[in-house]
């Protein structure tokens, strides 16, 4: 074969692999799971600042829109700024008590449409600028990973048919006639793709960051963290301390799951082992470090990394159950394709 | 001599089906649900785009090189900040440090305290996620400036806010007194004492005693008269508001 041959196979080769990951059409079930738990999530997460609204998001609470203005306004400092920043928050428009209430009400609802699939995929683009709005102007004060997580899943919601399962949108389609099988889709595929992208990035930094302090190599770095009482939450992990070997152990293998999780999580053959030290590494946080939204949010976001068909064979029997709740008693054959 | 019949004319019964009808009408070698070439290369570049911003974003953290630096904050920025995915990920990096907790004191005006109280506070800031933004409160103080001084400079004017914060949600304060507490974690070998005698265990939040974990590092104090009279006579509910007129402002 000539050398120009070759390249051209290769390229060939190349694009074949490239058109393969990305535009592949797959089954939405995935991206539809997701939907329902990132909704749920957006939904507690904005109707627990239900508690002190106008002291997180009023012009003058905690964080008074000038103070965060002038925090944004740092990075614009110096040789290396911006060309500009596009930091946008719709409190920052917000002046009066009454309209911050109805502004916050309607971001519920459309959390709780989006958690039950109600206009989905308009719901997916005004969930992700409501999320955006409410973050931005926390940031820097009040924020923290979950916020981050909740916004990312949300831009990837609603660039793919985030509502063709486990939704409202789906029973009454079904009720109109629709097919009941739901055909695959490019764009729930590119979907999938950017967030199990985005979750690869997110671990590799995450490690990268960690391996920058002297405590991840020490083995000392979940010590501290355990013994930090602000954090602490259903379990006093303080225990730890008569295992020094546990503790090394414990954090060392979070450095390395983080560090191989963009390569592991890949191949069929580890993909189960690093989603299952996910959930653990996770589920820890849940229970141990006080951050249960946090850690709930991550397992959602690793639920990328699971089959169409996996999800299937575990939601579709909840969901049917759920659907066979809505449509009645006579509607039993189309509950069981709402799923 | 061969005869060949006229090929009938298209009537409404011998119509193919809507999706045959698709798939003659589609470029040959599509499969159905799939992209143009057009489209795919569109979207191609679109994703590449967004997934190297997605990955300069963290890399920009500092330390970083000023090419990535470049690349990231003078051509990405905008769309970094547009989209909420300017972040670093670096979650408990590079070190879980120490805990913080606000303290905060209100006083009237004959100098006597009314009320004291911190946060997080995991008695009075429920549900958890609650708590944790007050945590995040006490945490974020922090602003990375050029010197220690100007850091120590953004750390205060978080304070006076949260002390301003107060003084108006407690309308009889004339005075509040905010302290930054630095709350560091035990040693593993402090733990092990505590256990073995339980005596000890009211020193695992004591300030300032046994083990020493708590350390004051920055106090501010705000009256009443620091805060300008707009700000003082807001609206803070939505019956207030309602009944000025939907005047009213918001704290």
């Amino acid at each position: 074969m000539s050398e120009r041959g070759g390249i051209r196979g290769y390229v060939a080769d190349a694009w074949g692999a490239w058109d393969t990951f990305w535009f592949t059409p797959t089954n939405p079930a995935t991206l539809s799971a997701i939907r329902v738990f990132t909704g749920a999530m957006l939904f507690y997460t904005h109707l627990v600042w239900s508690f002190d609204l106008s002291g997180f998001f009023g012009q003058n609470g905690w964080l008074p829109t000038q103070l965060v203005h002038r925090v944004h306004d740092l990075a614009n400092s110096g040789p290396d700024a911006p060309s500009f920043r596009l930091i946008w928050s719709y409190f920052d428009y917000i002046h009066s008590p009454t309209v911050l209430w109805i502004v916050h009400v309607a971001a519920l609802l459309v959390f709780f449409f989006l958690m039950i699939g109600f206009f989905s995929r308009t719901m997916a683009v005004l969930a992700y600028l409501i999320a955006i709005s409410y973050a931005a102007r926390v940031t820097p004060g009040a924020y923290f990973g979950l916020d981050k997580i909740n916004c990312l899943l949300a831009m990837y919601l609603m660039l793919g048919p985030c509502g063709a399962r486990y939704s409202l949108d789906r029973i009454w389609r079904l009720r109109r006639g629709a097919p009941r099988e739901v055909p695959p889709s490019v764009a729930a595929n590119v979907a999938i793709r950017l967030i199990q992208l985005h979750m690869c990035i997110i671990y590799l930094f995450s490690a990268l960051g960690k391996l920058q302090g002297e405590s991840w190599w020490t083995g000392e770095a979940v010590w501290i963290s355990a013994a930090n009482l602000e954090y602490q939450f259903l379990i006093d992990l303080t225990w730890m301390a008569n295992h020094p070997l546990l503790v090394s152990f414990l954090t060392h293998a979070t450095v390395y799951w983080e560090l191989s999780y963009s390569a592991l999580v890949w191949p069929r053959l580890t993909r189960p082992w690093v989603l299952l030290m996910a959930v653990l590494v996770h589920g820890g946080i849940v229970v141990a470090f006080g951050m249960p939204t946090f850690g709930l949010i991550m397992i959602v976001g690793n639920l990328a990394f699971v089959s169409p068909e996996t999800v299937r064979r575990w939601v579709d029997p909840m969901a049917n159950r759920v659907a066979l709740m809505l449509a009645g008693g006579g509607g039993q054959g189309r509950a069981a394709a709402a799923a | 001599m061969s005869f060949k019949a006229p090929a009938a004319p298209p009537m409404k019964q011998n119509r193919p089906p809507a999706q045959e009808r698709e798939a003659q009408q589609r470029p040959r070698g599509r499969k159905p649900g799939q992209l143009s070439m057009f489209v795919k290369l569109v979207v191609s570049l679109l994703v590449s785009w967004h997934v190297a911003a997605v990955f300069l974003a963290p890399l920009s953290i500092q330390p970083t090189s000023p090419l990535v630096q470049r690349i990231a904050q003078y051509y990405m920025q905008w769309y970094l900040d547009a989209l909420y995915i300017n972040h670093g990920y670096h979650f408990f990096a590079p070190d879980p440090g120490a805990g913080h907790l606000i303290r905060y004191q209100v006083i009237d005006d004959r100098g006597v305290i009314k009320e004291q109280g911190e946060f997080p506070s995991k008695k009075d800031n429920w549900p958890r996620l609650l708590y944790h933004r007050y945590f995040m409160l006490a945490e974020q103080c922090e602003v990375g400036a050029p010197s220690e001084a100007e850091a120590n400079q953004w750390r205060d004017d978080f304070l006076k806010a949260y002390a301003r914060e107060l003084l108006r949600t407690h309308p009889s304060a004339a005075t509040v007194r905010v302290t930054r507490v630095i709350h560091y974690p035990l040693r593993p070998e402090d733990a092990i004492r505590i256990k073995e005698d339980p005596s000890l265990e009211q020193y695992r939040a004591a300030p300032l005693e046994y083990p020493p974990t708590y350390k004051v590092e920055a106090e501010v104090t705000q009256r009443r008269n620091d805060l300008d009279q707009t700000q003082a006579t807001q609206a803070t509910s939505w019956r207030q508001d309602v009944a000025s007129g939907w005047q009213g402002g918001v704290r």
